[in-house]
């Protein structure tokens, strides 16, 4: 069974070639980064306000911008992967294998949380490349005069991608369940927007997987945590905790419904 | 089910409906031997790809079975699938791509040795375009690609769809080449249309299906004995209402519009000419009319023959 997984995650990379989501899940986190270099570049009161090590309040607040930014990136990404077998009618091929289908569901929700994942690698290492060039553009900040805390932005980008799980798990079955570009898109960007407007101003929130990487946006980056509800349960927050079940609950539901759905 | 081991496909008494109460199979069985050309015939809408559809596992039906070398392709999905290639209505194929990484993917999903891609490419004759992205190719290219992704895993039974769709003439006529070499290697091959004349040169077997019912299944000399019993002459004369009258009582006669279709064994076409000619009628044209699958369905459903 996992060679045939394994088989199958390597196939799903195949079709990303020359794909618009392979070049949104390379470039997102350049763009992220890029733009928070200009706006540090051109802002430069932002970076002469911090006290000491520079790199300590450019991560903290990039990864906050990130952490805010990156929910549409994570819906677009998600859809592309699963839509491209509804715009191709591929579904009859894929179910006709000679393995279960969850050889086919299983394995392509691994490539996507790759590709996400690969979103938030791209932009830590970009994020490194705009303070060294900071450093240089503005060397008044001191950038190149203080080491980065590598283990602050790898521990704040693994919160913010395991608070986004939960809203993978939500769109690759929303995206599944409709075969149409545009509804799951809708209803992924409607998400994202109620995530703007609920997250620390109501209890809604919490049951919406749109705004878990909100919740560790702000709540991770204004250093009080439970003024927005968040709470430490051992190494993870609980919104990482309700993200990772509700990765699982959709994942489950979703291959539920694909194991019996008939192709017409 | 009896023992099916050496039947590639057995349906039998398949229903299926896509919206409670609207049937669109009743009750079809057909049964496919192995190493046979199976020509499924039907009009549009007669339920053919539903079938192939419920065979390949991808539709549930409510009531009969299905096997696959004996396999149900539900319940022992491995062991039905890696027995069968499949090119089901429009070929699926990822446009962004090229022939070859459409090929390559499925060699990696079967786990299947790279080599395999060139012979099917050779097989039906896209090497020359194979390395182009699929969104340049003609339709026929496509189908011709559908039908390589098929033969990949070099499977004992083939179910092909409407195969010829949006081919050219040589096209269809290369497809029907190679359907033939396939079948002499051994294997079987099930092939779906709605024209009887492209089933005719291509088909060991045959099955006629009919408003989700199977009206005949048999070989195709048995179909021509019943084409025959179908056809008949176009006979253009001066005075058709006198001819008409003249033979209504021994032989069916429809006037056409002042052309009369007389059903008549093609043997006996001299004999009524030289009646005709006898009794002083001028007869203008007399023509051969073969029953085309129309006829052949009127005949079907009209004596209201149906298999058991």
């Amino acid at each position: 069974m996992i060679r045939t997984w394994v088989d199958s995650y390597c196939a799903e990379w195949m079709k990303l070639r020359r794909m618009p989501v392979a070049w949104i899940s390379g470039l997102s986190g350049v763009l992220i980064a890029g733009f928070l270099f200009f706006v540090f570049a051109f802002k430069g009161d932002m970076g002469s306000n911090v006290p000491s090590n520079p790199w300590d309040g450019f991560f903290a607040l990039s990864i906050t911008v990130f952490g805010m930014l990156i929910g549409p990136f994570i819906i677009l990404v998600t859809h592309g992967v699963v839509h491209l077998e509804h715009q191709t009618s591929s579904w009859k091929s894929l179910y006709t294998l000679p393995f279960d289908r969850a050889a086919i569901f299983f394995p392509k929700s691994a490539v996507i949380l790759t590709l996400v994942l690969s979103i938030y690698v791209v932009f830590g290492l970009s994020i490194l490349l705009s303070g060294l060039l900071l450093g240089i553009v503005v060397p008044s900040f001191g950038f190149l005069k203080y080491v980065p805390e590598f283990s602050f932005l790898f521990n704040r980008l693994a919160h913010l991608f395991f608070a986004g799980v939960g809203m993978i798990g939500l769109q690759y079955w929303i995206s599944f369940r409709w075969d149409n570009y545009l509804v799951p898109i809708s209803i992924g960007f409607i998400g994202y927007l109620a995530s703007m407007f609920t997250v620390g101003k109501s209890d809604f929130a919490f049951i919406i997987p749109y705004c878990y990487p909100v919740f560790i946006s702000l709540g991770l980056g204004s250093g009080d945590i439970g003024r927005i509800g968040l709470e430490w349960w051992g190494a993870l927050t609980n919104i990482e905790g309700y993200s990772f079940l509700a990765f699982l609950l959709f994942l489950a539901t979703g291959y539920h419904q694909e194991s019996r759905k008939e192709i017409r | 089910m009896p023992d099916l081991s050496n039947t590639a496909i057995a349906v039998q008494q398949l229903h299926y409906a896509y919206i409670p109460g609207l049937q669109i199979l009743r009750g079809l069985t057909l049964t496919v031997p192995s190493g046979a050309i199976y020509g499924f015939l039907g009009e549009n809408g007669a339920g053919k790809s539903t079938t192939i559809r419920s065979v390949m596992g991808l539709l549930r039906p409510g009531k009969g079975g299905v096997r696959i070398f004996g396999q149900n392709p539900v319940t022992s999905k491995r062991s039905a699938m890696k027995n069968v290639g499949a090119l089901i209505e429009s070929p699926a194929l990822y446009d962004h791509l090229t022939g070859y990484e459409n090929l390559h993917i499925a060699v990696t999903y079967r786990r299947l040795p790279k080599v395999r891609i060139g012979e099917v490419v050779e097989l039906v004759g896209l090497e020359k375009h194979i390395r182009k992205r699929v969104s340049a190719y003609s339709t026929g290219m496509k189908q011709r690609l559908g039908l390589a992704l098929a033969l990949l895993s070099d499977p004992p039974l083939l179910i092909l769809d409407e195969p010829t769709n949006g081919l050219d003439p040589s096209g269809i006529i290369e497809v029907r080449n190679c359907l033939r070499r396939l079948n002499e290697q051994g294997k079987t091959i099930f092939l779906s249309s709605h024209l009887l004349s492209e089933i005719e040169r291509i088909a060991t077997m045959v099955g006629i299906i009919h408003e989700g019912r199977t009206m005949f299944e048999g070989s195709i000399a048995e179909l021509q004995r019943l084409k025959d019993r179908e056809s008949g002459v176009e006979v253009v004369v001066d005075q058709p209402t006198v001819v008409a009258a003249l033979l209504s009582g021994r032989r069916t006669v429809v006037d056409e519009g002042g052309r009369l279709f007389v059903k008549i064994a093609h043997e006996e076409t001299p004999a009524l000419i030289e009646e005709l000619i006898q009794r002083g009628i001028k007869v203008y044209e007399v023509r051969h009319r073969k029953s085309d699958l129309e006829q052949l369905f009127l005949h079907l459903t009209g004596s209201g023959q149906e298999m058991p």
